[in-house]
């Protein structure tokens, strides 16, 4: 039977590849028993002993042709929308305390509508929509955390 | 004692107190239901207040929170397929399934019924056997623990649908996070690769906000603009939130109230905790069940034994704190602070000495146990509307909520890093089919489950017998082989 390399099973492969960093890495921590007591790296290796193992169990079944079945993905897939709806979250994550609460939470929220909106109105609408939800959400998130709660945001450093 | 504890329902009488209770069961509803907000982090913000306050009304606010916390955390998970908090996780795996089929108003109505049923029996087990129980969680030695903590975490694997090896795959992932940061036993960080941030670990917040929020944002985003949101029945009335006789003796009384003992037990466990209560009595209901193939795909059965197990660990929680001063969880921790601040010092002879004090606490848990349904038909249909909310509103606002929310418990930008990332390898896991509550499980287990194996190889000088000695460790590996047996042998599951 020809091997065919599916996409579980390089997933699998990149995982034993994981499995193999991760105890690599614990090799840096003192030798198990050594003093007589497990100590950090006992639970780490036995971990990685069961993840090599049900790795390993995935990909023998996958390249034999018996495809392991899963969880109901429920329509997850990669669209142009996951891509930049990722590149906005990591833009807002590393904007957020030099832009401050206001201007970094306005301008996420505003493309996440904006990239929810536009299919269903338009380039045009969801601009115009975008910027009014943008505006609700800020600020009742501001209401919400700040005055409501008392609890610290950024404010920028400008 | 009984006229102790008719003081406590007297107490609520009055107005004032009872402003508290409404106001605390509201504010616990509303931290319950945000992802990245917990029932934990709103009574962590009212301690400070509750110096001010009169301890009755502390304690009446707390318990409210608590018991509506825990309940809120699965509306959100029922409504978009977020739960508000860790423990909500099974009931979101089930309701939102109910939800996308427009069965949004059956799922909250049993949900809030279950999470009622569950809050009563805790709080009544709470007010009449704290004491001779809370002995019964003393006989837990270390390695009883790691049995506990080893049969939930084998649960988890095997409740999920599809491959138990994805589902190990899950698991152990999680495990291995939950190792990141200082190890709890020796002076020694752990795969944190000199960053400072990770020395104290993985928190759990940005784990749940990385898992289901960014991970859902994330899948929504790919979705196409109409249908991906699947609404639900079109126009729903208070009415549809009550459940039908038919749907409760479908479900069995027996159901209701086994998996409310669960909780109560596994509440009373230093680190039980809700989630794990809702693993364990849902696997249960699993094993016993005449309709083993519907859980996952919206089970009645699976629904109400999580959530019944959920809210009847609130009662079982407080038990070890009140008798013997042992706080078993993040809240039971705080609220050890609230009764410290008025000058009660939680343990041995509190309940004898301070009974007629603390009885308001057990009445205002009964009573916000039974506000849980009342709320469900007084707010059931906005909580539907949410799903109907323009995908603009719903999913910037989610984006907001998850991300500043992460800051605002942590503040914490790493954080905040934290949870993108995990939502980025969540996603990937869902595409590939892979379980994410298994994964949820192993980070919150994770801890505990090293912690008790270490602990008990210490004691025994690496000797590994030790885990088979005790008869309550046999016990639980005994029945950890009969849900190995029921749910997976049994079952002839798939690969």
């Amino acid at each position: 039977m020809p091997l065919t390399m599916t996409r579980q099973a390089l997933f699998a492969l990149a995982l034993i590849v994981f499995d193999g960093w991760y105890l690599y890495q614990s090799f840096d921590l003192p030798r198990p028993f050594a003093t007589g007591e497990p100590g950090p790296a006992f639970f780490p290796w036995i971990l990685a002993a069961v993840l090599g193992l049900a790795a390993f169990a995935v990909l023998v079944q996958e390249l034999s042709g018996r495809p392991v079945p899963g969880e109901d993905t429920e329509g997850a897939r990669v669209t142009w929308r996951t891509v930049v709806l990722i590149a906005l979250t990591a833009g807002f994550a590393w904007a957020f305390e030099p832009l401050g609460y206001w201007v970094a939470t306005a301008l996420y929220t505003f493309a996440v509508a904006w990239l929810f909106e536009q299919e269903r109105a338009g380039a045009l609408k969801a601009t115009l929509t975008g910027a009014i939800i943008a505006a609700g959400i800020t600020g009742a998130g501001w209401l919400f955390f700040v005055t409501l709660f008392e609890l610290f945001l950024p404010e920028g450093n400008f | 004692m009984l006229g102790d504890l008719f003081g406590g329902f007297a107490a609520l009488a009055n107005p004032e107190t009872f402003l508290y209770l409404v106001g605390g069961f509201v504010m616990g509803l509303v931290f319950g239901a945000i992802p990245g907000l917990t029932a934990t982090l709103a009574i962590a913000l009212l301690l400070p207040f509750t110096f001010a306050m009169e301890l009755t009304n502390a304690l009446v606010m707390v318990m409210a929170i608590f018991m509506s916390g825990i309940y809120a955390g699965s509306v959100t998970g029922i409504i978009v397929n977020i739960p508000g908090a860790a423990s909500g996780a099974i009931t979101t795996m089930e309701g939102h399934v109910m939800m996308k089929r427009g069965h949004g108003a059956k799922a909250l109505g049993l949900d809030a019924l279950a999470s009622s049923i569950g809050g009563v029996v805790g709080a009544l087990v709470l007010m009449f056997v704290a004491v001779p129980m809370s002995r019964l969680a003393l006989l837990f030695q270390t390695p009883d623990k790691f049995a506990l903590v080893f049969l939930a975490v084998v649960t988890v694997a095997i409740v999920a649908r599809g491959s138990i090896w994805k589902s190990i795959i899950a698991v152990t992932l999680g495990l291995m996070v939950s190792t990141v940061g200082f190890d709890n036993m020796v002076a020694k960080a752990r795969f944190v690769f000199g960053s400072a941030d990770l020395i104290e670990g993985v928190q759990l917040l940005p784990a749940v906000i990385g898992l289901f929020a960014v991970c859902e944002l994330l899948v929504q985003a790919g979705s196409p603009p109409r249908g991906a949101l699947d609404v639900p029945e079109f126009k729903v009335t208070r009415r549809d939130f009550v459940p039908r006789w038919s749907e409760i003796r479908e479900i069995g009384f027996w159901t209701y109230v086994k998996s409310s003992v669960i909780g109560v037990l596994v509440g009373m466990l230093p680190g039980g905790g809700a989630s794990m209560a809702s693993f364990v009595a849902y696997a249960e209901a699993k094993r016993v069940s005449k309709k083993p193939q519907e859980y996952g795909d919206g089970s009645h059965e699976g629904l109400a034994a999580a959530e019944s197990a959920n809210n009847a660990m609130c009662g079982g929680a407080v038990v070890p704190l009140l008798t013997l001063g042992i706080p078993g969880d993040s809240v039971t921790a705080i609220i050890f602070g609230v009764l410290l601040i008025h000058g009660l010092v939680p343990g041995p002879g509190l309940l004898t000495n301070e009974m007629a004090t603390i009885a308001p606490m057990f009445a205002a848990l009964l009573v916000a146990a039974t506000f849980v349904f009342l709320s469900v038909i007084l707010f059931g249909p906005w909580y539907i509307w949410l799903a109907r909310l323009n995908r603009g509103v719903l999913y910037a606002f989610i984006a907001m909520i998850a991300m500043v929310g992460t800051y605002a418990s942590t503040y914490s930008v790493f954080q905040m890093w934290v949870a993108f990332a995990i939502g980025g390898i969540a996603f990937g896991l869902r595409l590939l089919g892979y379980p994410l509550v298994p994964m949820l499980m192993g980070i919150i287990l994770g801890p505990y489950m090293e912690l008790y194996m270490r602990r008990a190889l210490i004691t025994a000088n690496g000797d590994p017998t030790v885990f088979f000695e005790s008869p309550i460790s046999l016990a639980l590996y005994a029945l950890t082989g009969v849900f190995i047996y029921f749910l997976r042998i049994r079952a002839r599951p798939v690969a």
